[in-house]
């Protein structure tokens, strides 16, 4: 035996089950949310007896709900107790669960967008610095053993026996509030100050080693009472932390999309970041039909308002985030700043990934006026985003699926191109092929085309409304289109990648 | 002497702390949290000055988080027994709640009321001679339903008692809500710079400002410090001067896992 043997401390206490320590700093045992790639974000997950927030202001989504879901299941998952206040099981039984046949890291792979993995990524290149840690075309990152899977939802057996067993636990808040009349007059001071109690005192009598999670439901929502001040929903937030802060429990905390949304909202959001450990907010594109057809792969833009600060000087977050991207280069160059985040949710998982503005360049044209919302939903347009060689109002060709706008297709979200706001398209390496127009608009004056192109192409026929854009350039209409040959003088930009695309 | 020392000294024996009867106040944004100057005070105190620190920690942060910072600086926390660092932790829950710990003063009186007395009384026994005593976060007790009124009269009568011991007051505080640059803006709401403006018109100290960059968050720069000097404390000679960096030209700042760079801005060499 050598002479010099490392002393291990004795005294370190192995993580709590289905915690790991964060990567800056081997005492802290962080909680994995159940979504690595939003564990990225925050550092490596959350820090037990952290509050997490998440908030979506979208009316009509549930994004806050599936991102609670993810949030339950991995703690069950884990063996670690669950406390859902403010709703009762319905949200747990909606949970989603792991692979059946998981045969441990192989479902990742195969769902990771790996195009074009050539063996020249090895360059050493340095451009796109603060992409050097993502794969070519990889756009989030991958799992860190939770496999929660969007095909399965919780099992019936499992659900009865975390019930049995108390793993899985609730606080209502429709109680009866008369026992106690010490806690003031009003009804929702009184559901939140008796949640609190109730809170304190499960806690109190739980065991000490084991991790747990609670979850606080739609905080300040209806069922919490009727007018309820911001000041307390923030001592609400304020009294939990000191409940859980030197405890292995952490809690997730969503609140009502009417709380938060709008312009006037700004600061009580900032303040709600700020009593919290980690915020995120989930802006998902239902309420702006604009924004679809310039994100065609994503369903939301993700932005994160804090993330944990305590227990280290420099934040995990900004250490070790790959998504994020705001790294420090080992030579110390380049910091060019933050990546653009969105959330996309796939067939199996939800992921968070990087946004990408388009490869031909967003910004093309001046945007002199308000983003036409009537003209979005009916799919027509009065602005077009110009061909890197063409001086003319010709559409760039990664449209894709936002090409309907001479029919009334308006079902799918994503309809309607062409908008009038200075926006970056979406990535062209992910276009959706659509089905092919199915109705033709007809304009006075203007000759029928005779090639049917697929998507990108059909926006030949409406150029002519175009006129009354406030482009200032030369609109020259050449509609050549007698033998579906695209000369030169046409303004179409073709793909010749793509040739799919295209019915000659 | 750590971090902030050399590019922000103080006309005081020890140039890292404010001279004693003086004020500091701290204010932050949330893209660029302020800890880390609060991290630098406390260090120097504990190292080199030996002073006794109080932190009252309206935060919430808890003891566990200074224990792992500090000591990765380099200046660990005294045990939890020794009277050189007491940590205060006033509690917000009701009083329906009984606690144990007889540093943590309920913010809420019997009528669920807020009240600021308890822990007003609890702070002043600790005060000994040439203290530090740091009130962090006192954004976050105007948000739970504290007035700006009530914590500026609780500011006068903590810095009152700390001017009578010579002790040092530093208080921190969230400024969100001022401009960056006369194009960055953010949107105002009714009595949101209160707070800050009582504070500042208390003055006798210095102004510490921490915001981020307009330009978003980068790898190397992680913020900008300006300091402004407020009224000057009584029984500072007309000679000594606060540091005063202006918002023209202020530090930059980037956190590392065991220090904090802090260069003028436009220099940078050997950091970036």
């Amino acid at each position: 035996m050598p002479s010099f043997t490392r002393r291990v401390p004795s005294t370190t206490l192995p993580p709590p089950a289905g915690t790991h320590p964060s990567p800056s700093l081997s005492s802290l045992n962080l909680l994995p949310s159940g979504l690595p790639s939003l564990d990225d974000l925050l550092g490596g997950g959350i820090p037990l007896g952290s509050i997490f927030l998440v908030l979506a202001p979208d009316t009509q989504s549930s994004w806050s709900k599936l991102v609670e879901r993810y949030w339950i299941a991995q703690g069950l998952i884990s063996g670690q107790s669950s406390l859902v206040v403010g709703t009762d099981e319905e949200l747990v039984k909606g949970c989603m669960w792991t692979e059946k046949s998981w045969r441990g890291g192989e479902e990742s792979q195969s769902e990771t967008e790996h195009e074009g993995d050539g063996g020249d990524e090895a360059e050493g290149k340095k451009i796109a610095w603060r992409y050097e840690k993502m794969g070519k075309f990889k756009t989030t990152v991958g799992g860190n053993g939770s496999n929660l899977s969007l095909t399965n939802t919780i099992p019936h057996d499992v659900l009865q026996s975390i019930h049995k067993t108390g793993q899985q636990s609730y606080i209502g808040l429709d109680d009866d509030l008369t026992t106690d009349a010490t806690i003031g007059t009003s009804s929702s001071s009184n559901r939140l100050s008796m949640a609190i109690s109730r809170i304190h005192d499960k806690l109190d009598k739980s065991d000490p080693k084991r991790a747990g999670r609670i979850t606080i439901h739609e905080l300040g929502g209806l069922e919490w009472g009727d007018e309820i001040r911001e000041d307390q929903i923030l001592r609400f937030i304020h009294s939990l932390k000191s409940i859980i802060r030197n405890k292995p429990i952490s809690a997730l905390i969503t609140v009502p999309p009417q709380l938060i949304a709008g312009p006037t909202k700004e600061s009580f959001v900032r303040k709600l970041s700020w009593m919290v450990d980690a915020s995120v907010e989930l802006k998902g594109f239902a309420d702006d039909p604009t924004l679809p057809p310039l994100f065609p792969t994503t369903h939301g833009l993700l932005t994160l308002h804090s993330y944990p600060t305590s227990h280290t000087l420099l934040p995990s977050t900004l250490k070790h985030s790959t998504l994020l991207g705001v790294s420090q280069g080992s030579d110390g160059g380049g910091g060019a700043g933050e990546n653009n985040l969105g959330f996309r949710l796939k067939r199996k998982k939800f992921v968070i990934e990087t946004v990408h503005l388009g490869v031909e360049g967003g910004v093309g044209e001046r945007s002199t006026g308000p983003p036409d919302v009537v003209a979005a939903l009916s799919g027509t347009s009065t602005h077009h985003l110009p061909a890197t060689t063409n001086t003319g109002e010709v559409e760039g060709v990664d449209k894709g699926h936002s090409g309907q706008n001479q029919n009334t297709q308006i079902g799918q979200e994503e309809s309607g191109g062409g908008i009038g706001v200075d926006k970056p398209k979406g990535p062209e390496g992910d276009t959706k092929k659509k089905t092919k127009p199915r109705a033709r608009v007809r304009f006075g004056g203007e000759e029928e085309m005779s090639v049917s192109v697929s998507t990108d192409n059909g926006k030949d026929q409406h150029r002519d409304h175009a006129h009354d854009s406030e482009h200032g350039h030369d609109h020259t209409h050449d509609h050549s289109h007698g033998d579906g040959q695209k000369k030169s003088s046409q303004r179409v930009q073709v793909r010749h990648d793509r040739p799919d695309l295209y019915e000659f | 002497m750590t971090y902030l020392t050399t590019h922000l000294p103080f006309p005081s024996s020890s140039t890292s702390l404010p001279p004693p009867r003086s004020q500091l106040i701290i204010s932050d944004t949330l893209s660029s949290p302020g800890h880390f100057a609060v991290y630098h005070l406390v260090s120097s105190a504990l190292g080199k000055e030996k002073r006794k620190v109080i932190w009252v920690d309206f935060r919430g942060e808890g003891r566990s988080s200074w224990e792992a910072i500090l000591k990765k600086i380099g200046t660990p926390l005294p045990p939890s027994t020794s009277p050189s660092f007491i940590h205060i932790s006033p509690s917000s829950l009701p009083s329906s709640i009984k606690t144990t710990n007889k540093n943590a003063p309920k913010l809420l009186d019997n009528n669920q009321k807020p009240a600021l007395k308890e822990t007003y009384d609890n702070i002043i026994p600790h005060l000994t001679d040439g203290s530090l005593v740091i009130l962090d976060g006192l954004s976050e007790l105007d948000w739970i339903g504290f007035s700006p009124l009530e914590i500026s009269k609780f500011v006068r009568a903590v810095f009152a008692k700390v001017k009578l011991s010579n002790s040092i007051l530093v208080l921190t505080i969230h400024a969100d809500h001022l401009p960056l640059s006369s194009t960055v803006i953010p949107s105002k709401e009714a009595g949101e710079s209160e707070l800050l403006d009582r504070l500042l018109r208390i003055g006798q100290g210095c102004w510490w400002r921490v915001s981020h960059l307009p330009s978003g968050r980068s790898g190397d720069v992680m913020g900008e410090i300006s300091s402004h000097p407020l009224t000057k404390p009584i029984g500072l000679e007309g000679s000594q001067k606060f540091p005063y960096i202006p918002r023209s030209n202020p530090l930059q700042y980037r956190l590392e896992p065991n220090t904090v760079r802090v260069f003028p801005k436009g220099t940078g060499r050997g950091f970036l």
